[in-house]
This record gives structure tokens, sequence and C-alpha cells, in this order.
């Protein structure tokens, strides 16, 4: 009994701290086909004090380690796409038309390129007018801009520059954006392109439209959550690409 | 003697701390929102760079003291935010396998060193206190990395509590 309880201690080493107490004959026994196991595992095993400390110090830095590819993953991941519950706001920054208008015919008589100007359409809502972009197939916008109508507004506040649209909604919405080309006679749509809000990412979205019946190549959004926007923080510049075919996403 | 179930939580509660600890690590800790009172939009819109929310992680904010030239706090904050709660965690782990690390020299000087870990949760309130007491409406929040970091030295006093030996009972 004596020397069946000195094998228990020495053998089985990694419980030894709680089977050092008189170990009672019938426990002994029970544990006497584990001490057989015990004996015949080799040397290498958790049981032998060296392996036991390496065991621990990978063990914690394992830990750790994957700890930090979790906040890494946590910090990627957070307000990437879109939330329900998050005000957001979305201002067009790029539109590329076609060379020439769908019948063939020039943007302008004078063989110019077109003024094109932007819109987002929201919930029936025109929710933002751009300024117009001059003489150009590529066009490009701030989102800060001053009209002269600005001047003779009784209240002007400088959140009242920033030329963009809010919007809160579900994923399951659309916004629609239209271009229009801005002549002295008029305006007319250059093209169109409806957007599931589901596809939209904070940062950068580009969309590429590719509609037969239109000239609008590709439409370039931003998208911020207002808080960041009124934060006064760094945008996210995520680029976030996919092209729309008759209002269907094939991201 | 320790039972087994005391055992069981305590490495439980250790890998919880690992697990928090390096998630601290790389997530944001604190965010600070400049404000100059009524001023703020307008400078928000003519200078926005100096009016951005500056968002700190460990490293970042490491890697900024590093490099603005304050090379002996920076490795201080390496010290103590980094390398101790690491050895703390060693400590513990050793306790949990029964390796009888507390003995030896390193064992001693990790133990005498481990209340001094992780001072950066301490530090951290400090800074709240300082920043919101600046006029100008300056902003100051707690981000994730913090709390987990509040949390990683919660769950590790938990740990050290369950897997201590009691006194007199060898490790091995």
């Amino acid at each position: 009994m004596q020397r069946l309880r000195l094998r228990f201690s020495v053998e089985h080493g990694f419980h030894s701290h709680i089977n050092r107490r008189p170990v009672p004959f019938l426990h002994a026994r029970r544990c006497n086909a584990r001490l057989n196991l015990a004996k015949s595992m080799p040397r290498g095993d958790l049981s032998s004090l060296p392996m036991r400390a390496i065991a621990a110090v990978f063990g914690v830095l394992a830990l750790v380690m994957s700890g930090y590819l979790i906040g890494m993953l946590l910090a990627s991941r957070s307000g990437s796409g879109w939330d329900p519950g998050k005000a957001y706001a979305i201002w067009c920054i790029a539109a590329e038309v076609a060379p020439c208008r769908i019948n063939g015919e020039a943007w302008d008589f004078d063989g110019s390129p077109p003024d094109l100007s932007a819109e987002i359409l929201w919930r029936g809502n025109r929710v933002l007018v751009s300024a117009t972009s001059r003489d150009t197939l590529l066009a490009t916008w701030d989102r800060a801009s001053f009209r002269i109508s600005d001047l003779f507004r009784t209240e002007f506040r400088p959140g009242d520059l920033d030329k963009v649209a809010r919007i809160k909604a579900d994923a399951s919405e659309r916004i629609t954006i239209s271009i229009h080309d801005s002549d002295i006679l008029g305006s007319e749509t250059a093209g169109t392109a409806t957007i599931p809000l589901a596809c939209l990412k904070e940062g950068v979205n580009r969309v590429n439209t590719a509609r037969s019946g239109s000239a609008l190549r590709s439409v370039t959004l931003r998208v911020v959550s207002v808080a960041a926007l009124e934060g006064g923080g760094q945008l996210p510049e995520t680029l976030n690409e996919f092209t729309i075919a008759d209002g269907k996403d094939s991201n | 003697m320790r039972n087994s179930s005391k055992l069981l939580a305590g490495k439980m509660f250790l890998a919880l701390a690992c697990l928090a600890f390096g998630a601290a690590l790389a997530l944001p800790i604190v965010s600070i929102t400049p404000g100059v009172g009524e001023l703020t939009p307008w400078l928000r819109m003519l200078k926005p760079d100096a009016m951005a929310v500056i968002t700190q992680t460990m490293f970042s904010s490491i890697s900024h003291l590093w490099s603005g030239g304050d090379r002996a706090l920076s490795l201080l904050l390496v010290a103590f935010c980094f390398v101790l709660p690491l050895a703390k965690f060693f400590v513990l782990a050793c306790e949990a396998w029964s390796i009888p690390l507390a003995s030896s020299l390193p064992g001693r000087l990790i133990s005498a060193t481990a209340p001094y870990a992780m001072v950066e949760v301490f530090l951290l309130a400090l800074l709240v206190l300082v920043i919101k007491g600046l006029p100008g409406g300056s902003k100051i929040a707690l981000q994730s990395g913090a709390w987990l970091f509040a949390a990683s030295v919660f769950l590790s006093l938990l740990a050290a509590g369950l897997l201590r030996r009691p006194k007199g009972e060898p490790a091995n």
C-alpha cells in the first residue's frame, strides 16, 4: 500500500499536489489502471517539469495572440457594413458618363462634354443636389460647396456648407442616384442608378452600372456615419466596388 | 490543498484574462475629441486636421511616444503594460500547472513586480480626469480596449485568488 502511494505521487505528478494526502485503499485501487498508463507514457509528456513549463509559456502566448487576432478582427469589422440603427451621410464624389448620348448625339451642340450634377433620391424625396462639374465626362464633386443663395440666408452655420444626404434607413431600402446634364436651355438626365443600401459600406463605394439604356458608366459615393462626420475624425477610405444591373447588384 | 473545481475555475479565468489582454492590445483604448468652445464647428471646417478625433491603441500610443522622442516613457509603458502583465500571466500559469517557479529568483522578481502590472488602467483613469477638466469642451471616451484591459486585470486577480497555493504546500 505504501509502495502504491509512492508510485502514485511520483508517476502521476501532474496532480501530485492534490494527491499527496493519504490515499484511501479503495481509491488507490481505482487509480491503479491510470498509474499503469502513466508508467507507459513517454518522457516528453506533460508530467515532466520542463514540458509543463514550456506548455505554460506557449499556452499563455497562444491565448494572448488569439485574443489579439480576435481584437484585430473586431476592429476591422466594426462599422463597415450598413447598420440600420445609424445615420449616414452620403454624397457623390465622382461619376463617369459615356462619350456621347444613348442616341449617338454629342452631349453639347458645340461638341463640348456635359456639365454634370448629381442628385440623391430617397423615399421619393430629393435629399441632395450637388454643384455642377463643368465640361467633363469624369465629374468630381466636393463635400463642401458654397452657393450664392447661401449669402441671403438669415442664419448660417458652418455645417450648412456640407452638401451631404443624411440617411437613416433599413438595409432593404434603396437610394437612386441621378446624374444630370445641365445646359442653358435646361437639364436632362444622363443616367440613373438605383442602389440597395445593403451594398454600401462605410468608405468609398464605386458603383459600376451595366445598363444598356443609360449613359452613366459609374458613380462613386462616399458613405460616412454622421457621428464620424460631425466628430471631425479621419474619414474611412476603404474602397468597396460593385456592379448593379437594372437595379440589382452583382457584387 | 486546492480542490480541483477551484483549480479549473482559476485556469478558466486565466485563459479569459489572456484573451482579454490580447484583444485589448489590438482594439483602441481611448479617443479624444478636441474642442474649442463655440469656435469648434468653424475650426472643424477651416482646419479639420487640427480638430480630428484622436484614437489610440496601445501599440500606436507607444510608437507615437517613441517617435516623438519620449523613449524612456515609451519603454516604461512597454514594461508596465506589456512585459509585466505577460510575466504575471506566466506566473499564474506556472501556479496552475504546479511548476515551482515562485521559489526561484525570476519567480520572486515577477511576483514582486506583479502588483504594478497593468497600471495602464489607472493612468487612463487619470487621463480622463485631466482632459474632462480642460476648458473648450474637449471630450475623452474610453474605448473597448480600455474596458478589456480592466476586465483582464479583474480576471487575473480572480485567477490569482483561485490558484494561490496555501502556505507550506510544495509546488510539486
